[in-house]
């Protein structure tokens, strides 16, 4: 064709406007792309600085307001070059995970924060758990149960070694189960149905180790009145009162004589060397601030059926235990009792039929609840083993170093209220406790 | 029988290069109109990613040079409220274009 001398520049343009054409094409086509693409990633850029921002508010709020955190989805905020949506969800009880959602012209950019909670500082320890078993060494497994025996509730400890979490075939933990930092399910947990596994929840390291305190025993008072011993021989009144604060050697209701304490509503001192109790035991003029507080030096001792203030409001009654004197609730009778108890060494001892209602606080010494014994509210023995057996039953919470639930027992969370022990007893020098609600700080950004 | 056209000896040669030219000026301006806008959107999207960039380290360094809106806007949970406003940070490229990032700014 471009031998021939006539007709040629038509198609030689036509070729030209091609190749020209094929160009544009091109040329516009990736220019087309570069602007979109500019577009996108400011689309993009806008999305991530809403979410960004979204979830650093809620970061900031919530470690400004630890006792108040909004979990679960918000609504979508609207601002004016899009939307974002932020979601709390507690991954652990030391972790907040927030992710925080922007959108602008549909496209959408995710961001999340983490906080882990700390319990430092002074108050009450952390209770949100069925039990939690700080797992110090020894022989027994931080958490042992046999038999049919049934946690409801989240469980938890620090122990992180084989099978120190360990849970018979027909026994079950209806709830979450946390196990020490780093700690592999399938090392500490030993779950013996394979099938269908005893744990409902999910099994999760904590993120730090828990620090329980120890027990701030407290000093037993000195300046009281010497008083006579009081015994109760029959008398045709059968009445037996104790109305003012005082030392005695012997304290002992026998026969059945029901002992009478007038608090007059303020604070009731009595110390104690002996005392026995075989009837039962009644407040009166509790109202306003009446307290009793029952300081036993040598020896504490129950026998029969008898009710300890059983009608009565658990803040009203302490019952401290020094050295190494045993809290025993009669293991062979109904005895029911409202009230705290703390002992140093001592340990304590509910069962066969036996209530219990208030704080059993043990600095050192071992927790049972046996027979069909019962237990509400708290055991805390950061020291000591606590042991629910053959049909024991609790609705609360339990902090000790290990814990064993043998053949046939019942703990069903119930968050304690320690508040009604009568001072702190918790030793917050030996670290630990809290404010009873984790601070949330230490923000560590995820990108996804 | 007919010729094929491109094996004629006569004719169309002045009118072949006058129909060329005008072709090729209309496609040419066509294409120039073309080529101007995509060059224009090139340098204009290279203006907002410089624009953009330079917002984002505002939104990192210097938040408190953002405007901030008079309405209170709430971010809702079931339990928990919490109040701010919207923080605004503008730039403009070329034509009188701007790139915006609105932020949330608690109160």
């Amino acid at each position: 064709m471009l031998g021939n001398q006539k007709g040629y520049a038509l198609p030689l343009t036509l070729i030209v406007i091609l190749v020209l054409f094929i160009l544009g094409t091109v040329v516009i086509g990736v220019t087309t792309a570069q602007v979109k693409e500019s577009v996108i990633q400011q689309e993009r850029v806008q999305a991530h600085y809403l979410a960004y921002y979204g979830a650093d508010a809620v970061a900031r709020w919530i470690m400004d307001n630890p006792e108040q955190i909004p979990l679960g989805d918000s609504l979508p905020v609207e601002l004016d070059t899009g939307t974002f949506e932020v979601n709390v969800e507690q991954v652990s009880p030391n972790l907040l995970r927030i992710t925080s959602t922007g959108t602008v012209n549909g496209r959408s950019q995710t961001v999340a924060v983490e906080l882990t909670g700390t319990s430092a500082g002074a108050g009450i320890p952390l209770l949100d758990m069925a039990v939690f078993a700080i797992g110090h060494g020894g022989t027994n497994p931080a958490i042992a149960l046999t038999g049919s025996s049934q946690i409801i509730g989240p469980a938890g400890t620090n122990a992180t070694a084989e099978n120190q979490v360990s849970l018979d075939w027909s026994t079950h933990i209806y709830g979450d189960l946390f196990i020490g930092p780093g700690g592999s399910g399938d090392v500490t947990v030993r779950q013996a149905n394979h099938q269908s596994g005893n744990v409902d929840g999910s099994i999760t390291p904590l993120f730090e180790e828990r620090v329980y305190p120890g027990v701030n025993f407290p000093d037993f008072p000195e300046h009281l009145p010497q008083r006579e011993d009081l015994l109760t021989p029959w008398t045709p009144s059968l009445y037996y009162e104790i109305n003012a604060d005082g030392r005695y050697d012997l304290i002992h209701n026998s026969s059945s004589r029901t002992l009478t304490f007038d608090l007059q509503g303020e604070t009731r001192t009595i110390r104690v060397r002996e005392l026995r109790i075989e009837g039962d035991v009644v407040l009166k003029n509790v109202e306003p601030d009446g307290k009793l507080l029952i300081y036993v030096d040598e020896i504490f001792n129950t026998s029969g059926n008898r009710e300890i203030n059983w009608n009565g409001d658990p803040s009203r009654l302490t019952v401290i235990l020094a050295d190494s004197v045993p809290f025993t609730a009669n293991p062979y009778a109904q005895y029911k009792f409202c009230g705290n108890v703390i002992t140093n060494h001592g340990n304590v001892s509910v069962g066969a039929g036996s209530s219990f209602k208030g704080n059993i606080i043990s600095a050192n010494g071992d927790v049972s609840v046996t027979g069909a014994g019962n237990v509400m509210d708290l055991i805390y023995a950061p020291n000591g083993h606590v042991r629910l057996e053959n049909s024991g039953d609790m609705e609360g919470a339990i902090v000790a170093n290990t814990f064993a639930g043998y053949v046939d027992v019942r703990l069903r969370f119930r968050e304690p209220d320690p508040s009604i022990l009568p001072f702190d007893i918790f030793d917050h020098s030996s670290g630990g406790g809290g404010t009873g609600k984790l601070t949330w700080g230490n923000p560590r950004w995820i990108g996804e | 029988m007919k010729q094929p056209i491109f094996k004629q000896d006569s004719g169309f040669t002045l009118v072949e290069v006058l129909v060329a030219i005008s072709i090729l000026l209309i496609v040419a301006a066509a294409m120039a109109g073309l080529f101007t806008g995509s060059f224009q959107g090139v340098v204009s999207s290279g203006e907002r990613s410089e624009a953009l960039f330079e917002l984002q380290k505002q939104a990192e360094q210097d938040l408190a040079s953002a405007d901030i809106g008079s309405d209170i806007i709430k971010i809702e949970f079931v339990d928990v409220s919490i109040s701010g406003r919207q923080g605004t940070l503008r730039r403009s490229f070329s034509n009188g274009k701007e790139v915006v990032i609105n932020v949330f700014i608690p109160d």
